[in-house]
């Protein structure tokens, strides 16, 4: 085998492949990223068994062959070669000759042959969303779910194609829940619903480029395969049933107020500083003073720290109302509204809350108070 | 043979030929879906498996199958499935019901937890019906028993103590069952002294001390398993005699078990060591023959085994020290018996429970060995154990050197005396007498070589 690229290309490939390799798995070749010259294409593949990741690689490939190469080791000599071309040749004993500039390097590598098979789907049924929508999803969804090996079905993250080209994506822990909508550029006749491994959409955020184009998702026999010019991700996608979380989202309120992000969040942040530990209790009053008008009070109060009380006017219509929320399920969803304004609506003090932007309507935060 | 058997059988067979790490990765979690006209479909986890099974191992595992099977097989065909989809197969041991879409648990944040949720952590298995008492825990088991029927009444604390293996946990969760099948209403509350040290723990740092002292202090039963980890946690002993106190002032029953009498607790303080020892003592021994084969043959019932008492005999005559090992023995023989449908032999038994005996006879230690454990345990110098000295506290080390040599090692009386600084065959054959009449006659002599022994077992 024998190809030539950049060094920055090849180290773009090793970049976006050796992360997954060799965590926690059993099988010593998995912690090796698989080099592959074939029909004129560089590919770099890995693999931890659950997701399966390629990079083509931009460069010339004289002759075809392959070699499994350790990956911290290579990525870590790669990010250290001048900014030059890269010429490789790797011998039938599978040591692999580097030139780069005035660095000259044999290392040695390990036969191919046992390295895993990346699986691939059928490319039918096509989605395909911009890179920057789904990197919004991603952020907006991940950190309200947590791994729990006992509700493996809520271990991910639950997303819907919909026939209204949209595409849908919620996560939750069961004490609170993201939901965000995004456009679809184009999608088949259909809708489809799977749930994906945290793990694998955490990979797909860190690898995916930043410029403005666009990611192919396909769908099929438990598997969903996410695809750009330059990398295909595969990953299995986890059985079973996402619960209906529709049915919990409520439909009406007793009290719903507009609140200014900013000043919310500074009142939530001093009260937490006095709430109980390992609670992380605030309380939030409504209170009408008005027509139209209301106050919010935020309190906390711990018996060793000392207790605080925060006053902010708010447009408010329903009754007064009270809830006692986690502070850091609260700015969690806070910090990730858009615009300047949330609608906060409450039914009452064990019954979730709502909360969402005024401005961007597909983002949906649900919180569940502390039950008092 | 059905396909699991079938399967298990093949998987046994490729388990020599590839290497472990590969065995493990691509063999996890497959079984046979269906084996119909010479046709078996292999569940595997996920994609990558099959890819891999097709292109690499397909001609071994299609081998491994043929060897086995009766019957011939045309096709082995791999298909992903995940354990959900295989309950429909039956595969599972009972039909997991269809998942439906049930509204989302989104349940209120809980509050720390609360006293009732291991109210009921007793093992269901662990009852006074399942204990073979045999001579060698008469005592215990009547202790508890007269416990179970009147708790706080007759022995308060109960302390239960014996070597690993041999009961004590059995005993304190029936105690607790018993006491409940009389007095539902009751609140038993069983905890291992690690949970009881954490919960301490966890009371101290959150500034829960309060709510901890309700949970321990409002029950009619404590049962408090393996005690000797308190040894040394100051803080967990002080919280330990409050609450005992506060317990036993109020005729409510303790039982607490341990793997030495309470005296041999190291670092523990000496207020606390004599409420232990302040109702009843009782020891479990390792049980005897005859009560190991009693323990084999209802092990052997329950499991629905029918053995010969050849068998029986067999498998209570090596294993000796530790029921829980025995039934280990019992369970390696059970898997056989299952596959093999019935007829198991008695050299097929030897030949299944060989890894046993051979890791015993590992075990078997050199004389060395034994004089420097004997000398460790008695803190004297080997030099002074093997010399002339005939004062009383190196002569008795140096006695019970000798009983060990013969018990344990079957060494004869001439290679005894010899090994022991070259004495005489005929001092050898008082030394062992000597202590084996003490052993009969005095307990402290019987703990100390039993210890010794449980040293050497150890090593």
């Amino acid at each position: 085998m024998k190809i030539s690229c950049t060094q920055e290309n090849l180290y773009r490939g090793l970049q976006v492949t050796s992360h997954i390799a060799g965590k926690e798995s059993g099988l010593p070749i998995l912690t090796n990223v698989l080099l592959k010259a074939e029909g004129g294409l560089i590919t770099l593949c890995s693999t931890n068994l659950e997701i399966g990741i390629q990079c083509r690689v931009r460069g010339k490939a004289e002759h075809d062959g392959s070699v499994a190469l350790d990956a911290r080791i290579t990525s870590e000599y790669v990010s250290l070669l001048p900014k030059d071309r890269i010429d490789i040749e790797v011998s039938a004993e599978s040591v692999a000759s580097v030139q780069c500039g005035t660095f000259s390097t044999k290392m040695k590598g390990v036969v191919a042959d046992d390295f895993p098979i990346i699986p691939t789907i059928e490319k039918k049924e096509q989605t395909v969303v911009k890179i920057a929508d789904i990197k919004r999803a991603i952020q907006n969804v991940l950190f309200a779910v947590k791994y729990d090996e006992s509700r493996p079905e809520l271990s991910g993250v639950y997303m819907a194609i919909q026939e209204a080209n949209t595409l849908v994506l919620a996560g939750t822990d069961a004490y609170r829940l993201a939901e965000l909508t995004v456009p679809v550029t184009k999608n088949f006749a259909g809708t489809k619903e799977v749930i994906v491994p945290l793990r694998t959409l955490q990979e797909l955020a860190r690898i995916l480029p930043d410029v403005s184009e666009t990611v192919e998702i396909y769908i099929h026999d438990n598997q969903i395969l996410f695809c750009t010019d330059e990398i295909d991700l595969i990953s299995k996608t986890i059985a079973g049933q996402y619960p209906d979380y529709k049915q919990i989202i409520p439909q009406n309120h007793n009290t719903k107020a507009v609140i200014d992000i900013q000043e919310l969040t500074k009142a939530v942040k001093s009260s937490s500083i006095f709430s109980r530990a390992g609670l992380n209790d605030v309380t939030l009053q409504f209170a009408s003073v008005s027509e139209g008008k209301g106050s919010l009070t935020i309190s906390a109060s711990n018996t060793t720290v000392g207790e605080h009380t925060v006053v902010i006017p708010v447009k408010m219509e329903g009754g007064e109302n009270s809830v006692v929320l986690n502070h850091r399920y609260l700015l969690d969803g806070l910090s990730r509204m858009q615009g300047d304004q949330i609608s906060f609506a409450a039914i009452d003090s064990n019954s979730p809350c709502v909360i969402k932007s005024l401005e961007d309507e597909s983002y949906l935060y649900l919180v569940m108070p502390i039950r008092q | 043979m059905t396909p699991q058997q079938l399967w298990q059988a093949s998987l046994g067979e490729l388990e020599i030929l590839l290497s472990k790490p590969n065995f493990n990765t691509w063999f996890k979690e497959t079984f046979i879906v269906s084996h119909e006209n010479n046709r078996i479909i292999v569940a595997v986890p996920n994609a990558f498996t099959k890819n891999w099974l097709e292109k690499k191992y397909h001609p071994m595992i299609l081998k491994a199958l043929r060897n086995i099977s009766a019957e011939p097989i045309k096709e082995v065909i791999y298909k992903v499935e995940t354990a959900r989809q295989a309950a429909q197969y039956g595969h599972a041991a009972f039909p997991m019901p269809e998942v439906e879409k049930t509204p989302m648990p989104i349940t209120p944040i809980p509050l720390p937890s609360t006293p009732e949720t291991y109210l009921s952590s007793l093992n269901p298995q662990y009852t006074f019906e399942k204990f073979i008492a045999g001579k060698y825990c008469e005592l215990a088991n009547a202790a508890a028993l007269a416990v179970a029927a009147q708790p706080g009444e007759v022995y308060n604390p109960l302390f239960i103590y014996g070597g690993v293996g041999l009961g004590k946990t059995h005993l304190l969760h029936a105690i607790g069952h018993e006491v409940l099948r009389h007095s539902p209403g009751k609140k038993i509350l069983f905890v291992t002294c690690e949970k009881f040290t954490n919960d301490y723990i966890q009371a101290v740092r959150s500034g829960k001390a309060k709510e901890f002292k309700e949970v321990y202090r409002n029950v009619d039963v404590l049962l408090i398993d393996d005690i000797q980890f308190l040894s040394s946690k100051e803080g967990t002993q002080e919280e330990f005699f409050h609450t005992f106190n506060t317990l036993h002032q109020t005729n409510r029953q303790v039982v607490i078990t341990s793997d030495r009498p309470p005296k041999a607790i190291p670092a523990i303080e000496n207020r606390l060591l004599s409420r232990l020892e302040w109702g009843m003592i009782a020891d479990v021994a390792a049980p005897d023959l005859e009560t190991r084969i009693a323990i084999v043959e209802t092990r052997a019932k329950d499991k629905n085994m029918t053995l010969s008492p050849e068998i029986l005999n067999y498998i209570a005559t090596i294993v000796h020290s530790n029921i829980r090992e025995l039934e280990g023995a019992l369970n390696r023989v059970n898997a056989h018996f299952q596959l093999s449908k019935g007829g198991i032999s008695l050299e097929q038994v030897k030949q299944i429970l060989s890894s046993i005996t051979a890791t015993h006879a590992k075990k078997s230690i050199s004389a060395k060995q034994l004089i420097n454990i004997v000398a460790e345990f008695f803190n004297v110098d080997i030099a002074d154990l093997l010399g002339e000295c005939r004062k009383k506290e190196l002569s008795l080390p140096r006695q019970i050197t000798m009983y060990l040599m013969r018990e344990e090692l079957k060494s004869s009386y001439p290679m005894i005396g010899s090994e022991l600084g070259g004495r005489d065959h005929t001092t050898a054959i008082h030394a062992y007498n000597k202590i084996a009449k003490e052993v009969e006659a005095s307990q402290k002599i019987k703990q100390d070589i039993d210890l010794i022994r449980q040293r050497i077992y150890n090593i």
